[in-house]
């Protein structure tokens, strides 16, 4: 099988661009609303440098106690290293925000590009895509724990498990907000990350505001 | 996901942070993978059946985490309650249903369709009334016009 390192070592492989990085500069940010497009997908490769991954698993406090906005490092990325392959593959927003630690250089790889080595090397794929199952922080084996418990994902390739994660979007709600109305459409499959939601009906049209409470769904219930 | 409408409000106890799998991005990914197109047909055929469409459709936080088997034990019976207050709910529907009151216009349409069919019953009948006595007077008419035949004969 061909590694990674060959394929990049190659002569004929002239995608790779360069991209210098000044120090604490941090490069993707996992809770940006507007995420990656299709036409700006890219991935990259650390040539040199360290670099640290942080992925924001507090989502209803500010994280200015600890004295800086990011939270803390899951792991290090060294020389040889790369990331930002699942939003580049899944067309998803970023899952984690990685921040230079030094001065390093990165080499970045675009989609399209990520396409045709695909085309030219029939293992280039397969060896990226292997990477993705190697995350092992807590929010992502959380979500995959979760979303084991529904029967009709449980039968499914691991790979389509990981598109699907890479599809879901974060949101946050205020107190007292509604997350799903009477009678609205249910358009989207919701997994409860932090707080507490409340399944309740009108039980008398004389007293509008009483609510006869069915359950409290909290941390990891999900809604179909 | 199943085009379904919700049948209760989901109220924000306290600020909370969702993960959604939005119907669309789910369909992106349905349209590229086998797998998950045999699951949703598993699904439907599941749903398509003649059993009233849930009212409650949600699955329950699991933090059992003291070993695998204890964990499934948790699934199997929040599925349980599920379900049970599933047909709780399906049950008061139907009775919310059955007990809500007219609306007053759509009384008075109803009222004055009442009095259209029964003024409409009773013009057939009446209609009915003189085909018969007609059918009878010609019948007796010919009935002497035969005697008077065989008299005359």
């Amino acid at each position: 099988m061909v590694s990674l390192e060959s394929i990049f070592t190659s002569p004929d492989v002239l995608y790779l661009q360069q991209e210098d990085d000044a120090n604490k500069n941090p490069l993707d940010f996992s809770d940006k609303d507007d995420g990656v497009s299709r036409g700006d997908s890219f991935m990259y490769f650390i040539r040199n440098g360290k670099f640290s991954v942080h992925v924001k698993t507090e989502h209803l406090r500010p994280t200015i106690l600890d004295g800086s906005a990011a939270p803390r490092p899951v792991t290090y990325l060294i020389d040889g290293d790369h990331f930002g392959e699942i939003g580049m593959i899944f067309d998803s927003k970023r899952t984690a925000t990685v921040q230079s630690e030094n001065y390093g250089t990165l080499a970045m790889l675009k989609k399209v590009h990520y396409l045709e080595l695909a085309k030219t090397f029939d293992s280039f794929a397969t060896l990226i895509k292997k990477n993705i199952f190697k995350y092992q922080d807590e929010q992502t084996m959380w979500l995959q724990i979760e979303m084991e418990k529904i029967d009709y994902f449980a039968g499914l390739s691991l790979f389509t498990k990981q598109e699907l994660l890479a599809k879901m979007v974060r949101k946050t709600y205020e107190k007292d907000a509604l997350l799903i109305k009477r009678g609205q459409l249910a358009d989207s499959l919701i997994l409860v990350h932090q707080g507490l939601v409340q399944v309740s009906v009108k039980y008398d049209r004389r007293r509008p505001d009483d609510l006869f409470v069915i359950e409290r769904l909290g941390r990891g219930a999900v809604i179909n | 996901m199943v085009g379904d409408d919700a049948d209760t409000d989901f109220i924000c106890l306290t600020a909370v942070s969702v993960f959604i799998l939005p119907y669309n991005k789910f369909e992106e990914v349905l349209t590229k993978r086998q797998d998950l197109q045999q699951a949703k047909r598993h699904v439907l055929s599941e749903v398509n059946t003649n059993m009233p469409a849930p009212a409650l459709d949600f699955i329950y936080h699991n933090n059992v985490r003291s070993s695998p088997e204890a964990f499934r034990e948790m699934l199997r019976k929040n599925s349980l309650r599920v379900k049970f207050k599933n047909a709780i709910m399906q049950k008061w529907s139907e009775v919310k249903q059955q007990n809500l009151p007219g609306n007053i216009s759509e009384m008075v349409d109803k009222l004055l369709k009442k009095k259209r069919d029964q003024a409409k019953d009773s013009d057939n009948a009446q209609m009915l009334k003189q085909k018969e006595d007609m059918e009878q007077r010609i019948e007796k008419r010919k009935q002497r016009a035969e005697q008077k035949k065989e008299r005359l004969a």
